[in-house]
């Protein structure tokens, strides 16, 4: 008997050995993935906190049917230009298909605090709208200005 | 004595395999648990990675509603989150005025230069709902639990 004892035993224990293994081993990664996801969000808060934006030009050139839009960073985070949406009467227009889009006279992606994006369209929003009247400038954290056009 | 020694290992056996057996279902029920563990926690942090936005103009002079006549709302939906997302209509729940609509009233297309739903991408749905009257309606986009409202006035 006495073998038959210390046998189950030792066979429980492996087993319970296992399981709980398994059991730490899942709880551990679970917990971290939500960690994770957790500071991301966290961090996309704080993100979303400290964007701001203000459109000072939105004009359209009736002569030329160009659309001008100057949005400054007055945020204290750096935002893409490459993430930046514009919605011009409600019409979707990628930054892509703004003809010129420069920050401070620059080319770049990376637009910081107190910088000025310009963005110039010569022919989408032609093709969309006859005369756009409303523009929004939504940043990557979805924080957005709206601008009425003016005509010149 | 050798019918004590057979008696012994009789028992020796079924003391082995009652303990096998415990083992088995303990370990097999942990397993179970482990998964069930993993899967939602897998769904909890999926929902707390997904963040939508809609960014449409309800302001006047833009329009949401019948802009190329043909009943429908436009919605764009910019994904705020950091999640890749599906842009399926059958996986996004949408409600205007309450009333469901099924994926097959939804369109939902990728926008600008991605072909997927990413991070920062923008998505336009096209929901019909024609005969839509005059006053002010609100849509719902709900999607991996992230609820957003859209409020607007058709004039």
């Amino acid at each position: 008997m006495g073998f038959g004892t210390s046998g189950s035993l030792l066979i429980i224990f492996t087993g319970l050995f296992i399981a709980m293994g398994t059991l730490y081993t899942t709880t551990a990664n679970v917990g971290e993935e939500m960690n994770d996801a957790d500071e991301t969000q966290q961090e996309r808060f704080v993100s979303a906190q400290q964007t701001d934006v203000n459109v000072t030009v939105a004009e359209w050139n009736a002569t030329t049917s160009n659309l001008t839009v100057a949005v400054t960073n007055t945020g204290e985070t750096a935002l893409s230009v490459e993430h930046t949406d514009v919605v011009v009467d409600g019409n979707y227009v990628a930054v892509e298909d703004f003809e010129r889009a420069e920050v401070d006279g620059r080319a770049t992606d990376v637009w910081r605090p107190g910088e000025r994006l310009v963005l110039e369209d010569a022919d989408t929003v032609d093709s969309i709208v006859s005369t756009p009247n409303r523009v929004k400038v939504v940043t990557e954290a979805a924080v957005a200005d709206i601008a009425e056009v003016t005509v010149r | 004595m050798a019918s004590v020694s057979i008696s012994h290992m009789i028992l020796f056996i079924a003391s082995m395999v009652i303990a096998a057996s415990v083992a088995g279902v303990f370990t097999s029920s942990v397993n179970d648990l482990s998964n069930a563990i993993a899967d939602q926690g897998l769904e909890v942090s999926d929902s707390v990675r997904t963040d939508v936005e809609i960014i449409s103009d309800n302001g006047t002079g833009a329009c949401v509603y019948n802009c190329s006549g043909n009943g429908n709302l436009t919605l764009l939906v910019k994904n705020t989150g950091t999640k890749q997302l599906p842009a399926r209509a059958d996986l996004i729940d949408v409600l205007v005025n309450n009333q469901y609509k099924s994926p097959s009233e939804v369109t939902v297309t990728v926008l600008g230069e991605e072909d997927t739903w990413q991070p920062n991408a923008v998505v336009r749905m096209e929901i019909s709902e024609p005969g839509l009257g005059s006053g002010d309606h609100r849509a719902k986009v709900i999607l991996n639990g992230d609820e957003e409202v859209f409020e607007f006035r058709i004039p």
